[in-house]
C-alpha cells in the first residue's frame, strides 16, 4: 500500500516537475519575445564614430543587451556577460538562440558564440586561429560567419565559412581576395554577402547572393557610385531588401535588385548604422542625428508621428538591433558539393557577346587567370562559346584575347567554383538580366577543355 | 490450466511482438528502398490506397471537385458561363449575388465555352468526346451536338456570329462550324496540339496558338505555330513560327485589330542547364503579332521572381490593358499594352530577338501583379472592362478583380466540396512553382495536362544524357521510372536527386511528396486514343500491324530470336515488362545504361521517341536507328508492313478504355 503510494507520489512530482520544466521553457521563451536585442558601445572608443562598420569589427568594450523596447536604458540586461567585447548579435529563425561574435578576454581571437535565451547558456562554437565574427543561422541549424584569412601574399581578407553548432564540419564558402562579411539571409536560402575586392585593387563594396554551400555566387546588388560600406541587410515581408548604404537608409526589391533601388521613406534627418524591418513599412533604425551625437535606436513607421526614439545615450552608442521573434525559415538549398572531387565546370554560351546584341568578333581565346597567374588558355568556338573544367576553391578571373593575344575583354570579376558545382554566363560582361538563348553551345559537343593547374 | 493459458498467452504475445518487429524491419527497409534512403515517415497509404481510383476507401478518401477551367461572361454582363472540367458541367454563374444558378451536363472532359451573339446559346467543347454540345440558355438544356476533329479547345466566334472555329488539339486542325446549320464545314491544318482561338474584330482574321512544338530537327530549338486563318475564305493565310516558344495556350486580339497576343513559355532545353539563376531553365511570357506582320516575345518574369505558366490572356475593351493568368503563380499580370507597342514598333526585329531574353522587361510592361488563389485558368472581363473574373480551377473559386483599382474585390466559391484531400493538395502541388528556385517552373510547366512537353532537356548541364520528357498519365503499376529505370517509385523519382537536378530549391516535405504522388498516380490519366475504335476493334491496317507486332518469325519465314520479338519486352496491359534494355539506342553522348522498356499506351502522342527524343516519329525508331535490329528484328519489313506496324502501336490503349463506359464517338473521318 505505501508502496503503491510512493510510486503515485513519485509519478506526481514527476509530472509537475515536467510541466514546470516546460512552462518555464514557455515562460522563458515568451519573455524574450518581443524584446530588442543590439550592440552597445562605449562612445568613447576609437573608430565608433567612423560611418564605416568594418571599423567596429573588432572594438574593445562592447556588448550585447537585451531590453523591453521602448524602457530606459537603465533597465538593459547584459547578455555578453564576462566578455571583453561582442557584437553582431542574430537570433535564429525560432527566436530562442542568439549567436554573435565576441572575444572573451582582452587579445583573445575573436571567436562565434552561442547564448540561449532561456536559461543565458553560453557556448563557444568556433576555435578560429584568426578573427572570426558576423555570424548567421543558416536553414537545417549551420551557422555561417567571417573568417579573417591571410594568403601567400601576406593580404589580410575575410572569408565565409559554415559550421555545425558545436563547431564542427567546419567549410569555405567563398574564395577570393575579398572582404566577404555575412549581411543577410534571403528568404530563397541564399546568404547575402557584402564582399569589396582587395587584390589587385580595392574595389567597390557589392553584395553577393551566395549558395550555403558556396556555390552559384552571383552579384546580387551593386551601387552605381562608389560607397563606402553597405551594412546588414533585411527581407521584409513585401520581398524588399532594406539595409544602410553609406549612411542612408536604402531598399531594392528582392525581385529586381540591380535595377530597383530607392530610398526608404522615413522622416528622420542623421546618419543611419543599421536597420531592422519589424512590420510593413516599420523599423527600428540606428541612427544619429548630428556627428556630435551617439547611435540611439529609434523606431521608424509610416508617418512622422509613429517616430520614436527607443534608446539614446550619450555615453553610448547603439547599433545592430534585432527584435527576438521567430521568422520564416528560408529555403533549406540541397548541395551539389561533392567534397570528394576538385573541380568544377564552367560553361559560357558566347564570350564574344557583351551587352545585349552587342558582339565583338575579335576575340579568339580565352584565359583563366588566378592571383597572379594564367591557369589555363582555349580557344573560343566559332559560336563563341568554351567549356572549362576548374580547379574548385581558388580565386579566378577570365579575359577574352584576340588573335594577336590583346586583351578584347576583361578580366572579370573574381569568381570560384566549389567542388563538382557547374555554372554558366551569357557572355563577358553581359548584362546581368538576361536569359540565355535557347542554342546547344558548340563547346558542350566536347569533353570540357581543362585547366586544372 | 491457468499455467497454460498463461504460458499460452505469454508466448502469442512473444510471438506477435517478435511478429511485428520482424514486419516494421521489413516496413522500414521497404520504404527506405522505395524512397530512394531519404528519410521518411513510414506510411503505406500513399503507394498502395491513395492512388486506388475505385473501391470503398478511394470513394472516402477522395471528393468529386469541379476544377473550373474556362469561363466567358454574358453580353449584359450578368451572367458566367464556367466550364468545369472534372465534373463534365457548365455552370451558369450569377456573380452579383456569388451564386451558382444552374449546373448543366455536358461531355466529357469539357474544355471552353462560347456564348452566341444573340445570347441565345452557349457552345461547349468536349474535348475528350470530339464534339460540341449546343446549349438552348432559355431552357438549358442540350440542343444539339456538333462533330469536330479531336480534342477540340479553344473557340472563337466569327465577327458576325455566323461561324465558330474549334481548335481539335489531338488531330491539329481548326474545324470551322456554320451555326446555322450546326454543321462543320471546313477543316483546316494548324499547329501542333492547338488550343487557343480568337477573331480579330478588324478583318475577321482568326488567330489559333498551339501547345507543341512543330517537329524540328533533333537538339534545335521548338518552333510553335500560330496559324493565321483569313476569316472570309476559311483558307490558312500565313502559319506565324515562334522560335524557341511552346505551350502557347490561348490568344486574344485587341479591339481594333492591331495585335495579338498569345501566353507562351521559352524553355531553354538545348541549354546546358549548369544553374536555374537568372532563367536558365525556363521563361514565361508573352508572344506579339502586329497588323504590320512584326512578331515579338516578351517575358512577364523577372531575374529572382518568375512567374510560371501563363494559361489565359484577354484584353480590355479599350485595348489598352491586357490581363494575363499565371496559372503555376496563382497570379495574375496586368500588362499595360501602350508601352508594348512601342516598344515593339520602336525596335528592329534583330532587337526584339534579343528583348526575347530580357528579364527586365517585365518592369516596363507589367503595371501590377494580383494575388490570386490556386492555379487561375481562364480569364473573363465584363464586356465593360471593369471586371475581370479569374478562374482558379484548384480551389473551386472564381476570383474577381476590379480592373481600375487592380484590386480583389471578391471570391465568388462555386460550390465544390469544402474538404482538401490528400489528392488535392497533391493537384495543387503539381501545377504549382513555389516547389522550384524561384517558382521558375512547376511540374505542370514541363508536363501539361499530366503529359509531357515534347521536349528532350540537358539536365546534367554537361551536354550528355539527355532526357526526353516522359509523360505522366497512367503510372499506376507501371514502375521503374525514368529512362534508366534508377527510381523505383514516384516517391523517389520526385526526391532528394529531384531537388538537386531539376527542382534545385529545398526538396518537397515528406507530407507534400505523399500529396504529389497520389495526385500522380491517380489523376493523371491518358486521354481516349484517338486511333482506337471504340470495344477494342481494330482497323485492317492495325491487324496487319498487330501480326507483326506479335510475329515470331521474319517476312520470309525464319525465327526471330525471342529476344528480338517486339511482345518480349511490350507486353501485358502497358506493353511493358517493365526489365531493363539495350535497344541499341545508347549514343556517344550517354553515360553506359540499359534503358527501361517504355509503356506504350497512347504512345502516338509523345513524340518525339527513344530516350533523348533523338527519333521525330515512331517509324524513325526502326528506319533510323535500329539498323542492326537491335531494337526488335525490323529491317525485313516493307514500307507498307512498317506503316501498319505504326498504324497498331498508334491503337494501343489502356484496359480501361475499351470498356462500354469510355468508348466515344470516333469521328472515322480521323483514321
Amino acid at each position: 500500500m505505501s508502496r503503491s503510494n510512493n510510486i503515485f507520489g513519485i509519478f506526481v512530482a514527476s509530472m509537475i516537475l515536467s510541466l514546470s520544466v516546460l512552462w518555464s521553457g514557455c515562460a522563458s521563451q515568451q519573455k524574450e519575445d518581443g524584446k530588442v536585442i543590439f550592440t552597445r558601445i562605449p562612445a568613447i572608443s576609437a573608430n565608433a564614430n567612423s560611418p564605416d562598420p568594418q571599423s567596429l569589427k573588432y572594438l574593445p568594450g562592447m556588448q550585447i543587451v537585451i531590453a523591453d523596447m521602448g524602457t530606459s536604458p537603465e533597465n538593459l540586461r547584459l547578455l555578453s556577460h564576462g566578455f571583453f567585447s561582442a557584437r553582431a548579435p542574430e537570433v535564429d529563425f525560432d527566436g530562442l538562440t542568439v549567436v554573435f561574435s565576441a572575444q572573451q578576454n582582452e587579445g583573445d581571437i575573436w571567436q562565434i558564440w552561442t547564448l540561449h535565451l532561456a536559461d543565458n547558456t553560453v557556448t563557444q562554437v568556433t576555435q578560429c586561429k584568426y578573427n572570426c565574427t558576423d555570424p548567421a543561422w543558416l536553414p537545417g541549424g549551420r551557422i555561417a560567419y567571417s573568417k579573417q584569412q591571410l594568403n601567400e601574399k601576406g593580404l589580410v581578407f575575410h572569408a565565409i565559412f559554415s559550421c555545425l553548432q558545436d563547431g564542427t564540419d567546419e567549410v569555405q564558402i567563398t574564395f577570393q581576395p575579398h572582404e566577404d562579411f555575412h549581411t543577410g539571409m534571403l528568404n530563397d536560402g541564399r546568404l547575402l554577402v557584402s564582399s569589396k575586392q582587395l587584390y589587385p585593387e580595392e574595389g567597390k563594396v557589392k553584395y553577393l547572393a551566395v549558395h550555403p554551400d558556396g556555390t552559384k555566387a552571383e552579384l546580387f546588388y551593386e551601387a552605381s557610385d562608389s560607397l563606402q560600406y553597405m551594412g546588414k541587410a533585411w527581407e521584409t515581408d513585401d520581398h524588399r531588401l532594406v539595409f544602410v548604404e553609406s549612411g542612408a537608409l536604402a531598399t531594392v526589391r528582392f525581385n529586381r535588385p540591380l535595377h530597383s533601388r530607392a530610398t526608404v521613406e522615413h522622416h528622420i534627418r542623421g546618419t543611419f548604422w543599421s536597420i531592422f524591418p519589424t512590420g510593413k513599412n516599420n523599423f527600428i533604425a540606428s541612427v544619429k542625428q548630428t556627428n556630435a551625437q551617439t547611435y540611439g535606436l529609434t523606431r521608424i513607421g509610416d508617418t512622422p508621428d509613429t517616430d520614436e526614439p527607443y534608446y539614446n545615450d550619450e555615453e553610448y552608442h547603439f547599433i545592430e538591433p534585432i527584435v527576438v521573434m521567430s521568422r520564416p525559415v528560408p529555403k533549406k538549398l540541397p548541395s551539389i558539393v561533392m567534397t570528394d572531387r576538385s573541380t568544377g565546370y564552367f560553361i559560357c554560351m558566347d564570350a564574344k557577346r557583351s551587352e545585349p546584341g552587342a558582339i565583338d568578333t575579335s576575340a579568339t581565346s580565352v584565359q583563366l587567370l588566378g592571383l597572379d597567374e594564367v591557369l589555363g588558355e582555349t580557344t573560343l568556338e566559332e559560336d563563341g562559346s568554351f567549356y572549362i573544367e576548374v580547379g574548385a576553391d581558388r580565386p579566378i578571373r577570365f579575359q577574352t584575347l584576340n588573335e594577336k593575344g590583346e586583351v578584347v575583354n576583361g578580366p572579370s570579376s573574381w569568381m570560384w567554383l566549389r567542388p563538382n558545382e557547374r555554372r554558366g554566363c551569357v557572355g563577358c560582361h553581359e548584362d546581368r538580366e538576361m536569359a540565355p538563348p535557347n542554342v546547344v553551345p558548340k563547346a558542350i559537343e566536347k569533353a570540357p577543355f581543362a585547366m586544372i593547374k | 490450466m491457468n499455467k497454460k493459458l498463461i504460458y499460452g498467452l505469454f508466448f502469442l504475445a512473444f510471438a506477435l511482438a517478435v511478429g511485428f518487429s520482424a514486419f516494421r524491419k521489413w516496413a522500414v527497409n521497404h520504404a527506405t528502398y522505395m524512397t530512394g534512403g531519404v528519410p521518411h515517415p513510414i506510411n503505406c497509404a500513399p503507394c498502395h490506397i491513395y492512388p486506388e481510383r475505385d473501391g470503398i476507401l478511394a470513394n472516402i478518401l477522395n471528393e468529386d471537385y469541379l476544377s473550373p477551367l474556362n469561363a466567358v461572361c454574358s453580353s449584359d454582363g450578368s451572367a458566367l458561363y464556367v466550364i468545369a472540367q472534372d465534373a463534365d458541367m457548365l455552370l451558369i454563374v450569377d456573380p452579383a449575388q456569388d451564386k451558382v444558378e444552374t449546373q448543366i451536363a455536358v461531355g466529357r472532359r469539357p474544355h471552353s465555352v462560347v456564348v452566341s451573339k444573340d445570347g441565345k446559346s452557349a457552345y461547349v467543347s468536349n474535348q475528350w468526346d470530339n464534339n460540341l454540345y449546343v446549349i438552348d440558355l432559355a431552357s438549358n438544356t442540350v440542343s444539339d451536338t456538333i462533330l469536330t476533329g479531336a480534342g477540340p479547345a479553344g473557340m472563337g466566334l466569327s465577327v458576325n456570329g455566323q461561324l465558330l472555329y474549334i481548335a481539335n488539339t489531338y488531330t491539329n486542325n481548326i474545324s470551322v462550324v456554320d451555326l446555322a446549320s450546326n454543321t462543320e464545314i471546313k477543316r483546316l491544318y494548324g499547329g501542333n496540339y492547338p488550343t487557343g482561338v480568337a477573331v480579330s474584330p478588324l478583318d475577321n482574321q482568326v488567330f489559333v496558338s498551339s501547345q507543341r512544338t512543330l517537329p524540328v530537327p533533333f537538339r534545335t530549338e521548338p518552333i510553335t505555330e500560330v496559324t493565321v486563318l483569313n476569316g472570309k475564305n476559311q483558307r490558312v493565310e500565313e502559319r506565324l513560327n515562334f522560335r524557341s516558344a511552346h505551350i502557347m495556350e490561348n490568344i486574344a486580339v485587341s479591339p481594333d485589330g492591331d495585335m495579338a497576343i498569345t501566353t507562351l513559355i521559352r524553355p531553354k532545353n538545348l541549354v546546358p542547364s549548369a544553374q536555374i539563376e537568372r532563367g536558365w531553365m525556363i521563361n514565361h511570357g508573352i508572344g506579339i503579332v502586329t497588323k504590320e506582320g512584326k512578331k515579338a516575345q516578351l517575358l512577364l518574369d523577372e531575374p529572382n521572381a518568375f512567374y510560371a505558366d501563363p494559361y489565359d490572356v484577354v484584353i480590355h475593351p479599350n485595348g489598352k490593358y491586357a490581363y494575363v493568368s499565371h496559372a503555376g503563380a496563382d497570379m495574375i499580370s496586368a500588362i499595360d499594352l501602350d508601352v508594348v507597342r512601342n516598344i515593339v514598333s520602336q525596335s528592329s526585329q534583330h532587337e526584339l530577338e534579343n528583348l526575347a531574353n530580357y528579364l527586365g522587361m517585365s518592369d516596363q510592361i507589367v503595371l501590377k501583379r494580383i494575388k490570386t488563389g490556386a492555379n487561375p485558368r481562364g480569364l473573363a472581363l465584363s464586356p465593360d472592362g471593369k471586371t475581370l473574373y479569374a478562374v482558379e480551377q484548384m480551389t473551386d473559386h472564381i476570383t474577381m478583380i476590379d480592373t481600375e483599382k487592380l484590386e480583389v474585390v471578391k471570391t465568388i466559391d462555386l460550390g465544390g466540396p469544402s474538404r482538401t484531400t490528400v489528392t488535392r493538395k497533391g493537384g495543387q502541388l503539381f501545377r504549382n512553382a513555389g516547389h522550384t528556385f524561384h517558382q521558375q517552373y512547376s511540374c505542370y510547366t514541363c508536363h501539361p495536362d499530366g503529359h509531357e512537353d515534347g521536349l528532350t532537356y540537358d539536365l546534367t548541364g554537361s551536354g550528355r544524357d539527355l532526357a526526353n520528357v516522359q509523360t505522366l498519365r497512367d503510372l499506376n503499376g507501371t514502375a521503374p521510372f525514368k529512362w534508366n529505370g534508377k527510381n523505383v517509385s514516384v516517391y523517389m523519382q520526385c526526391g532528394m536527386r529531384f531537388s538537386k537536378f531539376v527542382t534545385r530549391t529545398e526538396s518537397f516535405s515528406p507530407g507534400d511528396l505523399n500529396s504529389l504522388v497520389a495526385y500522380i498516380m491517380r489523376e493523371l490519366t491518358h486521354p481516349p486514343n484517338i486511333h482506337a475504335l471504340p470495344g477494342g476493334e481494330l482497323t485492317e491496317a492495325q491487324k496487319r500491324g498487330k501480326a507483326i507486332f506479335e510475329r515470331t518469325i521474319t517476312v520470309d519465314g525464319r525465327e526471330i530470336p525471342e529476344k528480338d520479338q517486339c511482345i518480349t519486352c511490350h507486353n501485358g496491359p502497358s506493353y511493358s515488362n517493365f526489365q531493363m534494355a539495350d535497344v541499341g539506342s545508347l549514343k556517344d553522348t550517354d553515360n553506359p545504361t540499359l534503358f527501361d522498356s517504355p509503356n506504350l499506351n497512347n504512345v502516338y502522342e509523345s513524340a518525339p521517341y527513344l530516350h533523348d527524343g533523338s527519333a521525330a516519329t515512331l517509324e524513325e525508331i526502326w528506319t533510323v536507328f535500329n539498323p542492326n535490329d537491335t531494337h526488335g528484328y525490323a529491317n525485313d519489313m516493307t514500307k507498307d508492313q512498317l506503316n501498319d506496324l505504326v498504324e497498331y502501336l498508334k491503337s494501343l490503349k489502356g484496359a480501361e478504355y475499351t470498356s462500354d463506359q469510355l468508348n466515344y464517338e470516333v469521328n472515322k473521318s480521323q483514321l
